[in-house]
């Protein structure tokens, strides 16, 4: 059996490689505004920018797979600044701890602007140096994966498995302290929360982060923030929403023998927040060219993360790639709307396959000029259905992507609201947390325009607008 | 998730107080909940609830689409759209108004992605949004009158009859009101002023007063005279500067003939007119008594108000006189040119009082009275043998922009011409006072370099404030050919570069990035 699988995989992996590499020679050069998103915050983008001039280069060059140049800095020797297309991949000899650095942004748009100062076509050692070094990494991992022997999947697994049984065996006793709060609780009611101490659901969620459920603690600290941090009524039908997915996250966990396999995964998912890359690159891969529909970035006290959400063009298949930051550390580069990636992806086992990750092969390409033309919009009615569906597989399933073509519709009276219209005349509200429908609407003029968003059964958030030439990430406005 | 009435009592009070018996969601799911008391069962009904919803969503339907905003033509150029973004994300930001200039002269509109960021910015900023109404294509007039704070600031909605502004609008709107009826009416405007000023607050008297100068003449001088003995100091001192405009108003004839009694000139003739003329004298001299006393009559028409630093007090009453007296006054009465008349002034011992009080008056005539000599005293002034002249020229340089360009044009080739070392930053300070993005003349600009790079060589100018100098330059000078640019500077090792090399790169940079902007639009025209 294992060994019939390995074969399947062997063949993936094969078509994986032939598939990419029609994208490798197809290397795709930034334009400066998406040089400037890839910024880690506007000051290093104002930074770069001033780095964008030949006075502060020497050594520039170019070849089709990577740029290079040395900037003379504060210190004695200048910087090494190198930039490999296909990630695209930064490295910098400067001691900054933001990445990329201004030297790498300022690197890139001198080259949008001015190709023709680069003009050493021999890479020097040190460029040719780390690319290999980046090819030996990528072919080493992938070879890792496809040359373990059964023995040592075998042990791996195991290993795995006992790491899971622990979890498991926390996860049940912070549960169990769980129903009996969820309990109490739902028999004094929510009506007098609001004049008990925060510290409570602090603690609570604090007793479920050490009973290694992360998952349920972030829903606890989510509901808490309903509670306290808003004055507005209506509060206790969001708080309700969270308690009420805590009881059934408990309740799956309960019974989660008895649930399909792939349902399982997702129930681990999201009591503990931890999934394994392993188990994704396990899959078998998904070999398509992936456009970057929209990122949703969200910062917490603790950790920031984000969204980017992709469509196969041939496959028409949704993904979603995590991308997480501790504390006050700054999330890796966005992936950037309108642009493809060539290449394989592999789906985190779940009933509803969505989240992925990318594989060995994976590189940005070329995106065609009518950027948006390649993108299918779905109906409402296709839509919902498609969503009822998977909520059926998988009840715990939150929001899920969406391309709709629709109109932006604002109603000011009697209370200003915004929703999304359909041709027929029906409409979808959009979420109460967007924060640029004027924004929207401006873009659209008030005609058809395909707005791609994530759906969660009763709002919609959009995260682009979708025109022939270009795409209007709402997430980067959101991040200035 | 809406849930069942029961439900959400239950939630509210807690199932101790009201058990959940429906949950509303389905036959089924109530026989699962019926005689069930497990306190979960309320948090396992709402999840029931909110699933069942999400699931069977039915959109609401909208029979009526809203009008869309009509075609536009007027496309902005992309290159020009993508340097927009960069501006706005805070690269080069001191050239937004360059851009908005640009795109009104070539005819673009604002790119729609952009609407909102700028209209927002336009809130609070008014020189911005005057900038941004002539760019507001129908996208974005049709976006701007959906969103109430927005039409109210940007003017698109339909405008309320000018009386009706100025019975109910706010203080900002009745003057707006007031101009604009003074445009159309000045005598019935300021009927309608004069029948509610008794009930307006001072604050409000004193913006109303400023409001006459559209349109003024000597039919208003009756009320502003009234308006001299106002309690407010400000409506007071808004009524002088009023009249000191009006050339034959009560109170500039009082100012003469209290200057007629201190201020004289003679002409000496005969033997002593050729000595004087010999060993270069003027052939006049003036004869001046500084005024005694400061009387509530003085006190009434400003006199002794105004501080004046580095003035004495009685110096400085004489100042406020010869200030509120029209400078052709003088040429008038005693047959001299402004020129020879500043020369008298620039030799006496009391020549600040004298020439302070004439460049307040020459500032009047040039901002507001037509015809006369206000140019000719405008630039016996602005003379660089005058001594002391760098602080009149400060203090008139404001008044340079009254001047048609050409004129201002030729006036500022003829500082960079000269030997003058303030002359850079009077230029420097002209440029920043230009009221819009409109590049300096190809000769100007080539000119007024040149004396910045000769005066960087000769470092006879502080290369701290030079900072700021370049800084106006890069905005200022013609973009239209950079080769000049890129001309005349110092060697490489010229030694004081390290101190003058970031300033000089940031400079030759913006000029570069204007030089960038200005070709996008153009690739627009073509």
């Amino acid at each position: 059996m294992i060994r019939n699988t390995k074969v399947g995989e062997y063949f993936s992996w094969q078509r994986a490689k032939i598939l990419s590499s029609r994208y490798q020679a197809h290397t795709m050069i930034l334009t400066a505004e998406q040089i400037l998103a890839l910024a880690p915050d506007p000051a290093s983008a104002k930074a770069g920018s001033g780095q964008a001039n030949p006075a502060h280069w020497t050594g520039l060059g170019a070849h089709e797979q990577a740029l290079w140049g040395l900037c003379q800095g504060s210190e004695k020797d200048p910087y090494r600044t190198q930039i490999d297309f296909s990630g695209p991949a930064f490295k910098c000899t400067c001691p900054s701890r933001k990445f990329p650095c201004k030297h790498g942004l300022g690197l890139y748009l001198l080259y949008a602007k001015q190709h023709a100062s680069f003009t050493a076509k021999d890479a020097p050692p040190w460029v040719s140096d780390w690319l290999h070094s980046r090819e030996q990494r990528s072919e080493k991992k992938a070879a890792e994966q496809a040359d373990a022997t059964p023995e040592q999947l075998a042990a791996k697994a195991q290993g795995a498995q006992k790491r899971q049984d622990k979890r498991m065996s926390n996860v049940a006793q912070g549960i169990a302290i769980l129903d009996t709060w969820l309990a109490d609780l739902a028999r004094e009611g929510l009506a007098g929360l609001k004049s008990k101490p925060a510290a409570t659901w602090e603690a609570m969620a604090a007793r479920m982060v050490d009973a290694q459920a992360s998952g349920l603690a972030a829903r606890i600290r989510r509901a808490g923030m309903y509670i306290y941090g808003s004055s507005e009524g209506g509060w206790e039908i969001e708080v309700a929403r969270e308690l009420s997915q805590l009881a059934l996250l408990s309740l799956c966990h309960q019974r989660i023998e008895q649930l399909p396999e792939a349902l399982q995964q997702d129930i681990r998912g999201a009591i503990s927040l931890v999934h394994m890359q392993e188990e994704a690159q396990a899959q078998a891969p998904l070999v398509d060219v992936w456009q970057v529909c929209g990122n949703n970035t969200q910062h917490d006290e603790r950790i920031s993360r984000r969204a980017c959400y992709l469509r196969g063009q041939r496959s028409g298949r949704w993904a979603m790639l995590l991308q997480f930051a501790a504390g006050a550390q700054t999330l890796p580069s966005p992936l950037l709307p309108g642009t493809c990636y060539g290449g394989s992806l592999h789906f985190y086992p779940s009933a509803t396959p969505l989240r992925a990750a990318f594989g060995s092969d994976m590189k940005l390409i070329a995106a065609p000029n009518d950027i948006g033309s390649g993108l299918v919009s779905d109906s409402f009615s296709a839509m919902l259905t498609d969503y009822a569906q998977r909520l059926a597989a998988n009840p715990l399933l939150e929001h899920h992507p969406a391309l709709l073509q629709v109109t932006p519709h604002y109603v000011a009276e009697p209370a200003p609201r915004w929703l999304v219209r359909q041709d027929n005349g029906d409409a979808l509200e959009i979420d109460g947390s967007f924060r640029h429908p004027w924004l929207m609407h401006a873009l659209a003029g008030g005609l058809p325009s395909k707005v791609f968003g994530l759906w969660n059964g009763r709002t919609l958030l959009p995260l682009a607008l979708v025109t022939a030439q270009s795409f209007h990430s709402f997430d980067i406005e959101s991040a200035r | 998730m809406n849930p069942h009435p029961t439900l959400h009592k239950a939630l509210l009070a807690g199932v101790a107080r009201v058990p959940v018996l429906d949950a509303g969601a389905s036959e089924a799911l109530n026989a699962l909940l019926h005689n069930s008391t497990h306190p979960s069962l309320l948090w396992q009904a709402l999840a029931a609830n909110d699933l069942w919803q999400r699931a069977g969503f039915q959109p609401q339907n909208l029979a009526n689409a809203a009008v869309p905003a009509a075609a536009d033509e007027r496309a902005c150029p992309d290159s020009a759209s993508h340097l927009l973004h960069l501006i706005l994300r805070d690269i080069q930001a001191d050239l937004l108004d360059s851009w908005l200039w640009l795109a009104q002269t070539s005819g673009c509109n604002l790119p729609h992605a952009f609407l909102v960021t700028l209209l927002d910015m336009g809130m609070q900023k008014p020189a911005l949004r005057l900038a941004l109404i002539p760019l507001l294509d129908s996208r974005g007039q049709w976006l701007v009158a959906q969103n109430p704070a927005w039409a109210e600031r940007y003017g698109v909605v339909a405008e309320a009859p000018l009386e009706t502004q100025w019975q109910l609008g706010n203080l900002n709107e009745r003057c707006t009101a007031l101009h604009a009826l003074r445009d159309l009416d000045s005598e019935a405007a300021l009927t309608t002023l004069e029948a509610d000023w008794a009930r307006e607050p001072p604050e409000s008297r004193a913006a109303f007063v400023h409001c006459l100068g559209q349109a003024l003449s000597l039919r208003d001088e009756a009320f502003l005279e009234r308006a001299l003995d106002d309690k407010r100091k400000e409506v007071r001192s808004a009524a002088q500067q009023l009249l000191a405009r009006l050339p034959d108003s009560q109170l500039m004839q009082r100012c003469v003939s209290r200057l007629n009694t201190l201020l004289s000139v003679e002409h000496e003739r005969g033997m002593a007119s050729l000595l004087g003329a010999l060993v270069g004298r003027a052939g006049s001299v003036v004869h001046l008594n500084l005024p005694e006393q400061c009387d509530s009559g003085m006190k009434r028409d400003g006199i002794g108000i105004q501080a004046h630093p580095g003035l004495g007090e009685k110096a400085g009453w004489l100042a406020d006189l010869i200030g509120s007296v029209s400078p052709d006054h003088w040429t008038e009465i005693w047959q001299l040119a402004p020129s020879r008349i500043v020369g008298l002034y620039a030799g006496h011992e009391f020549n600040n009082a004298l020439l302070e009080g004439l460049a307040q008056a020459v500032s009047n005539a040039l901002r507001y009275q037509v015809g006369g000599n206000a140019m000719e005293w405008y630039r016996a002034l602005l003379d660089d043998k005058l001594p002391g002249s760098g602080k009149y020229r400060a203090k008139l340089l404001p008044d340079l922009h009254q001047l048609p360009a050409p004129r201002q044009e030729v006036m500022v080739r003829e500082w960079l011409t000269g030997t003058d070392p303030a002359t850079l930053e009077l230029v420097s300070a002209w440029c920043k006072q230009r009221p819009n993005a409109q590049p300096l003349p190809p000769e100007l600009s080539h000119l007024l370099l040149a004396r910045c790079q000769d005066a960087m060589l000769r470092e006879d100018i502080n290369h701290w404030n030079t900072r700021s100098l370049f800084e106006v330059l890069a905005k200022s000078l013609d973009v239209t050919d950079l080769a000049y640019v890129e001309q005349n500077w110092p060697d490489a090792d010229w030694v004081p570069w390290p101190q003058w090399r970031e300033t000089i790169d940031n400079f030759q940079e913006t000029l570069r990035f204007r030089h960038t902007m200005q070709r996008s639009f153009m690739e627009h025209i073509a």
